[in-house]
């Protein structure tokens, strides 16, 4: 009956066009949503005993292009790995203070030396000395909080580390969550569209940690591994353990069982290094801060505060003191053996004999720290020495950073430069990735939504829908001229 | 449908906030450059290695703390030196004064000029006890006490040495060896040992080591006190005697002459030394300065120039987004 065949087949037009617009409109609405694919209808002649009767609507298929998508999240993970380091590193070099501030390490060099250098103009001047010391106090203060800052970094990316941790686990098990609801719905033939833009955002969150690949398996499931090839999920979700502590100090570290390390379904999984699965994330990059960077920066501060302290008590420049007795600069109070050079930094304090704040006198600073009553006011000997030995080239007595004769002020300016160099390398190679991300990640914005390209369909669209519906009309028509016959 | 190539909303939105972060952290960076005329990022500045900007900066520092060493020295050198003027002009007085008045044994001569000795010896030890913002310069180490008592100290332990004494080798041996011995007039100095050398330059040290019991300064005393001695009564009567004990510290004092000339071109080269080294470490500040400006200033023309290119750019860009944004088809069919 083909009257009623061309009114099915309008009828089919109108359900499809409908269809088309009701995705556009979704299109549209999500212009601007992050993660939100573009949606097409694809249609199809609807065949009916052999004769075609309309069309049909097959069904709606995402716009994505996967291989670019896995670029960008691999893209996406070295950008974070890249930002955290340089942004560590970027601390680490504010910590050290570059010369212009007053608070910065080298400063409080130079005005140490200064300080020790006028007064050996007038020793007689109480003014002098106190100037000496508190110029001296200050440094040692200045080491223990940069010592104190960089522990802080460390155990706020513990803290960051636990956090992600659990995130990626949450992240885990919603992707599996997902996949079973899209196993169970697509089995009912409702749209899923929605359910794989979800999924594919929590799987982008992933990739922010570590660099993931994702692997298509049947029934619009997907599994999920690490480029290093840990496996993340792949029906069941694997799940990371890790445990944060409350407070850093620098003798601690994942060697030494003070840190904790990251498990994989219970079993130890490396960090860094080749044998190490999860690297290339904001994971990887945060674990390398609180084991790598942030020991090497202690380190240098530490070996910066081990030439002070052996500096100022090498034996004959105070006569006063007995061989084995703490220097102007002690290791909490006590002599310094070179055993327990990590930490230094964080313990080097001034010597409480010279420091009136912790009731000692500034005269011992003159007259020598062993010195009972004050000796000749005029004596500027020891302060003539104690200025020389501040400046005098001297071998390295720590072995973490190249070993030369240096004086103080140059072995600071060598620390900093070592740690401006990283930085500053950090920053291109962090400059790179993120250029390469937002690329990529453009590229992949150019295949989404395009108001004006819906907007030109749905001109397409509404033709077709006047269209299909005159066919109606004229059927009616037609049927009625039939009618009234 | 046709499969179009189209550019995501999302793309363009990306691209232009992009582009204008970056424009704008740009402008903030030649802003600060602008205003404070330094590097914003000092370690790019400097390519990452310190080690010039902080020996400049540490050099300064040094060269700040030789500037008040300088000053300082300077100061208690040229107290030292019109103490040692006061000294030398006393004694050259006197010796003239001696072996001008004591040709012809004339007790009235004789006695304005013991009297006029007693009054130069006081002015003598009250030059070497100058104290300089409350340092004895001339007491070494222990700055905080004058080297010497008073004159009538010294006359009176004097005294007490020469009471016995009867002919004037008598005399002379006993002043000679009370200012030699170390219970006379080492015992009277309270003065400690030589100061140390001030650092002024680097590697460099200026002496301000003279003390009370520089010969020169012992020898030019044991003269003056001699005839002081005379007009407190030291062999009274005796004319001859007292007329060659006046003569021979008068030709004592003429003697030491040379030694005291000696004594203040010491001191007269530390202050030439100083001098030197004030001029040097002013030009060497400001050559550290200028190299100093040179790392870390940034320049105000390049900054500015750019900042105004910036400014171009960023209302071009303002301008492309107003009119993109406004190129959408759904302007158009309404």
């Amino acid at each position: 009956m083909s009257i009623s065949s061309a009114l099915n087949s309008a009828l089919t037009g109108l359900t499809a066009t409908s269809r088309q617009a009701e995705i556009i409109s979704s299109n549209v609405a999500n212009a601007s949503t992050p993660g939100y694919a573009r949606r097409e209808v694809s249609l199809g002649a609807h065949v009916l005993g052999g004769t075609g009767q309309g069309v049909s609507v097959r069904g709606v298929t995402r716009q994505i292009d996967q291989f670019l998508i896995n670029d960008r999240r691999v893209a996406q993970a070295s950008a974070g790995d890249r930002d955290v380091r340089a942004s560590f590193l970027k601390r680490l070099e504010e910590i050290f203070g570059n010369p212009e501030d007053q608070a910065s390490l080298s400063a409080r060099v130079a005005a140490l030396d200064q300080t020790l250098l006028e007064a050996a103009s007038r020793p007689e001047s109480g003014a002098r000395l106190a100037s000496a010391v508190d110029a001296a106090r200050l440094l040692a203060d200045s080491l223990n909080r940069a010592s104190d800052a960089v522990q802080e970094e460390r155990s706020r990316t513990d803290g960051q580390i636990a956090s992600a941790v659990g995130d990626l686990n949450n992240a885990l098990r919603q992707v599996r969550e997902l996949n079973s609801q899209i196993r169970s719905f697509s089995g009912t033939g409702r749209d899923v569209a929605a359910l794989f833009d979800q999924r594919q955002q929590i799987v982008d969150g992933i990739s922010a940690l570590v660099p993931v690949r994702e692997v298509e398996r049947e029934h619009g499931q997907i599994a999920l591994m690490t480029t290093g090839g840990a496996v993340l999920l792949d029906g069941v979700e694997s799940v990371f353990e890790f445990t944060p502590v409350h407070t850093v100090v620098p003798e601690m570290t994942q060697a030494s069982g003070g840190l904790s390390g990251l498990t994989l379904n219970g079993r130890h999984m490396a960090t860094a290094g080749e044998t190490s699965l999860v690297l290339g994330g904001e994971l990887a990059g945060m674990f390398a801060v609180r084991d790598e960077l942030a020991v090497a920066g202690q380190a240098k501060l530490d070996a910066l505060a081990r030439d002070l302290v052996e500096r100022f008590s090498d034996a004959g420049l105070d006569p006063t003191l007995a061989l084995g007795d703490p220097g102007l600069f002690t290791d909490a109070g006590g002599a310094f053996s070179a055993a327990d050079e990590v930490g230094l930094s964080a313990r080097i304090s001034l010597n409480a004999l010279v420091d009136p704040t912790a009731g000692g006198e500034t005269f011992r600073l003159r007259d020598g720290l062993g010195a009972a009553v004050a000796g000749p006011s005029g004596n500027a000997a020891l302060l003539v020495a104690l200025s020389d030995a501040l400046t005098a080239a001297r071998p390295l007595g720590s072995t973490n950073f190249p070993a030369a004769s240096r004086s103080l002020h140059g072995l600071t300016a060598d620390l900093l430069s070592s740690v401006a160099t990283d930085r500053l390398n950090a920053d291109t190679e962090d400059a790179f990735t993120a250029a390469r991300y937002a690329a990529l990640d453009e590229l992949e914005k150019a295949g989404g939504v395009d108001t004006d390209q819906e907007l030109q369909t749905l001109l397409v669209i509404e033709k077709s829908y006047a269209a299909n519906a005159k066919v109606i009309q004229t059927v009616d028509e037609m049927i009625s001229t039939l009618l009234g016959l | 449908m046709v499969a179009r190539v189209g550019t995501g909303d999302a793309s363009m939105t990306a691209i232009l906030s992009r582009q204008s972060n970056a424009l704008r952290a740009e402008m903030q960076r030649r802003t600060t450059e602008v205003t404070t005329g330094l590097q914003t990022d000092m370690a790019k500045a400097v390519g990452g290695d310190f080690s010039a900007l902080a020996a400049i900066d540490h050099s300064l520092a040094r060269v700040r703390g030789y500037a008040a060493n300088t000053a300082e020295a300077g100061l208690f050198t040229d107290v030292m030196q019109n103490a040692l003027e006061v000294v030398s002009s006393s004694a050259t007085d006197l010796a003239s004064n001696a072996l001008r008045s004591v040709g012809m044994e004339n007790v009235i001569n004789l006695d304005a000029l013991t009297l006029e000795a007693g009054r130069l010896f006081s002015t003598a030890v009250a030059a070497i006890n100058t104290r300089f913002s409350e340092r004895a310069v001339f007491s070494g180490v222990n700055a905080d006490t004058p080297p010497l008592p008073d004159a009538e100290t010294i006359l009176t332990a004097l005294e007490a040495a020469t009471a016995a004494a009867i002919t004037v080798e008598d005399v002379q041996t006993a002043i000679a060896d009370w200012f030699a011995d170390p219970a006379g007039y080492e015992a009277v100095y309270a003065g400690g040992a030589a100061r140390a050398d001030v650092p002024v330059g680097p590697g460099e040290m200026a002496d301000i080591s003279v003390t009370a019991l520089d010969p020169a300064l012992r020898d030019t005393l044991k003269e003056m006190a001699t005839m002081a001695l005379l007009g407190r009564g030291l062999m009274a009567g005796q004319t001859q005697a007292r007329t060659q004990l006046a003569k021979d510290a008068g030709e004592g004092l003429m003697t030491s002459g040379e030694a005291r000339a000696q004594l203040m071109a010491r001191v007269g080269t530390t202050q030439a030394q100083i001098a030197t080294a004030i001029t040097r470490n002013t030009a060497e500040e400001s050559a550290l300065s200028m190299a100093r400006a040179g790392l870390v200033s940034a320049d105000p023309y390049e900054a500015a120039a750019r900042l105004e290119e910036l400014q171009t750019q960023l209302e071009a860009l303002y301008l492309i987004t107003a009119r993109v944004s406004r190129l959408s088809l759904t302007e158009f069919i309404r």
